[in-house]
């Protein structure tokens, strides 16, 4: 969230080919991790990183890129690993197709609450607290809906089912999600980078720096808006099936909270928005110092990694307001951004 | 059932008094700022926090807990909005409320750190009961902090009309440069208002400690309450937020009667989402120092 300009945006708009090779030497020494390791812990911490940065990654299609804030992207999430994990109980549907389904289904609610919000014309806070209010409302129903949704005891799915990674979880294989989680955050960053670099992406940015004005040359920005909400929302509600296989249970509070709103947030305070990689950033960051004091502290004192949390965002939102990656790169305009004169 | 009817609108409309004056810290650092603070429902929290121990390790009654209350989250407002708020207030707004949503977690988890568990006080006149009709008793608890909590609410509406920093924050909220060229500094009507706005918060707390257990998530009921008020009464309207927070006290306390558990929250966030959308400016046209329609 800063001044637009991508540290790895050079002035023909593409990345120099050192960024191909950097990006593909640490790809490949990603996929080769679980071939050097076979500490659960180490890979356990990995998928973490991964799979907040992919959330990071979708939040920041809709939010960054618009700057149409959503505090409800819960909504998706949990939509994404209640759809699946239903298809998968009831009718034994793959969760690769219902992953599908899912997606479809959060990016239609994603477009409706966006056709009805913007259409009125909510913004800024209030569009945020519409987003948070249809989250919660997801919620109370998957609580007190509990004929299918089985309410607050949650969801479990059984080691004999089929899961994501078609195989039953043990130690061995648990390697595949890393490689799921991976991919799946490859295929986010790439989608992001696609949106970010053609026309498309251009008018985001455009309607984030000043609707009206782009509106008036010609921007269609309800439709802008519109579809990315549906892109962002469609990749969050993958991720809520990813979240049900690799953890195996899960209850309303854990896939609807307003926390797990908060949780996609944050990698993108913290390591900046703007910045192809700043989601990605932010994710290793807050999993390092979540783990770091995780390990630290004995287990009766949670609560202490969100302090450090609140912390870490309090000062970066005030001195980095372009996100921790302003630090690693030599070509950003410093300083902060102005609101646009109301 | 029928016969509990007129006493759950009793006790709500008393709760509701406690919700409005949240609710009026709320909109009036919205009204001013246009900061939507994330971090009211923890000030609640600290107040009800300090007048818990105050009230277990002093003997203080936690009705005279208001004034240390006050002033305790008055300095941490004033902190807050000074060293920290104040310096990004030229940013893009998602970044204040963002901020506050990191104050909200630091509090909160510094809560769940020292105090886990849930607990809760008695005051030695916890049962007894006011009769207002042959039928209803009102207990003195809630009364108690219904008329601190309109009081205070009252009282600041005197000193946003009466005195010459009440006209000085109005005037900010009205036109910020209009404002600075008639010479308010407005950093310093920042810092008073969010100050003014988080000690309303800190009272509201120490009243109701009595009335609800205390605990590190009271904030997250209190923080989801206060904005629908906020949002009922009209943004940046104090006597709307006041009216607003009788309403959905009794509101819930009458729901709660008809539909079991959490269910009534369902019809809550419904009529959010419908005022956001139809009556983003609030239910009622009288009460605004300002106009609330710059967002």
């Amino acid at each position: 969230m800063g001044s637009g300009k991508g540290a790895e945006q050079r002035p023909t708009g593409r990345p120099a080919t050192s960024a191909y090779v950097a990006g593909g030497a640490v790809l490949l020494i990603l996929l080769a991790v679980p071939m050097l390791t076979t500490n659960y812990y180490i890979l356990h911490i990995a998928v973490q990183m991964f799979f907040f940065g992919y959330l990071g990654q979708s939040w920041n299609i809709m939010c960054g890129y618009t700057g149409q804030l959503s505090f409800g992207h819960a909504a998706f999430f949990g939509l994404g690993a209640y759809t699946s994990t239903l298809l998968l109980l009831q009718l034994g549907l793959t969760p690769w197709v219902g992953m599908l389904i899912g997606g479809v289904l959060a990016a239609l609610l994603g477009l409706g609450i966006g056709a009805v919000s913007f259409k009125y014309g909510a913004r800024g806070v209030f569009f945020a607290f519409i987003t948070m209010a249809i989250g919660e409302i997801l919620r109370l129903l998957a609580l007190y809906w509990d004929g299918l949704t089985n309410g607050a005891e949650g969801l479990l799915i059984p080691l004999a089912e089929q899961n994501l990674a078609m195989l039953s979880i043990t130690r061995e294989n648990r390697f595949s999600y890393y490689y799921i989680m991976l991919g799946m955050l490859v295929g986010c960053t790439l989608i992001a980078y696609k949106i970010k670099r053609t026309r498309f992406g251009y008018y985001l940015l455009a309607l984030r720096e000043n609707e009206d004005a782009a509106e008036m040359i010609g921007v269609d920005v309800f439709r802008y808006k519109l579809s990315a909400g549906a892109v962002s929302a469609f990749l969050t509600a993958l991720a809520g099936t990813f979240y049900a296989h690799y953890y195996r249970h899960f209850e309303p509070q854990d896939v609807f909270g307003i926390p797990v709103s908060f949780n996609m947030i944050f990698p993108v305070i913290i390591g900046g928005g703007d910045y192809m990689l700043g989601p990605i950033l932010g994710s290793i960051i807050l999993t390092f110092f979540e783990e770091g004091s995780r390990a630290i502290m004995p287990q009766t004192m949670h609560g202490f990694h969100r302090i450090l949390y609140g912390v870490i965002i309090v000062l970066v939102i005030i001195y980095l307001p372009n996100g921790l990656m302003e630090l690693f790169s030599r070509r950003t305009a410093r300083g902060r951004r102005k609101a646009p004169r109301a | 059932m029928l016969d509990l009817f007129p006493l759950a609108i009793v006790n709500g409309f008393l709760v509701g008094g406690v919700y409005g004056l949240t609710a009026v810290g709320l909109t009036l650092i919205f009204g001013v700022m246009g900061v939507a603070n994330f971090a009211q429902g923890s000030f609640v929290m600290v107040g009800m926090y300090l007048a818990y121990w105050l009230f277990v390790l002093l003997g203080v009654d936690p009705y005279l807990s208001v004034v240390p209350a006050f002033f305790f989250l008055y300095l941490i407002g004033w902190f807050a909005q000074k060293y920290l708020l104040n310096k990004i207030m030229d940013a893009p707004h998602y970044d204040q409320f963002l901020c506050t949503v990191g104050i909200m977690l630091i509090l909160q988890n510094l809560a769940v750190f020292l105090w886990p568990d849930y607990r809760q006080i008695k005051v030695s006149y916890q049962s007894l009961g006011l009769p207002i009709t042959p039928t209803i008793r009102a207990e003195v608890v809630r009364i108690l902090a219904f008329v601190v909590a309109v009081g205070m609410a009252v009282g600041l509406h005197f000193f946003l009309k009466l005195t010459r920093l009440g006209k000085a924050i109005r005037a900010t909220s009205q036109n910020k440069d209009g404002a600075i060229v008639v010479g308010v500094d407005i950093q310093k009507v920042y810092v008073l208002t969010f100050a003014i706005g988080s000690a309303c918060a800190g009272v509201a707390g120490a009243i109701i400690s009595p009335l609800f257990p205390v605990s590190n998530d009271i904030g997250d009921l209190f923080i989801v309450t206060a904005f629908v008020i906020v949002c009922l009464g009209g943004m940046g309207n104090a006597m709307g937020a006041l009216v607003g927070g009788m309403i959905i006290g009794m509101a819930e306390s009458v729901g709660t009667l008809f539909i079991p558990g959490g269910q009534k929250q369902l019809i809550t966030f419904t009529i959010l989402i419908v005022i956001l959308l139809f009556r983003p400016q609030g239910l009622f046209r009288f009460g605004g120092y300002w106009q609330a329609q710059r967002f």
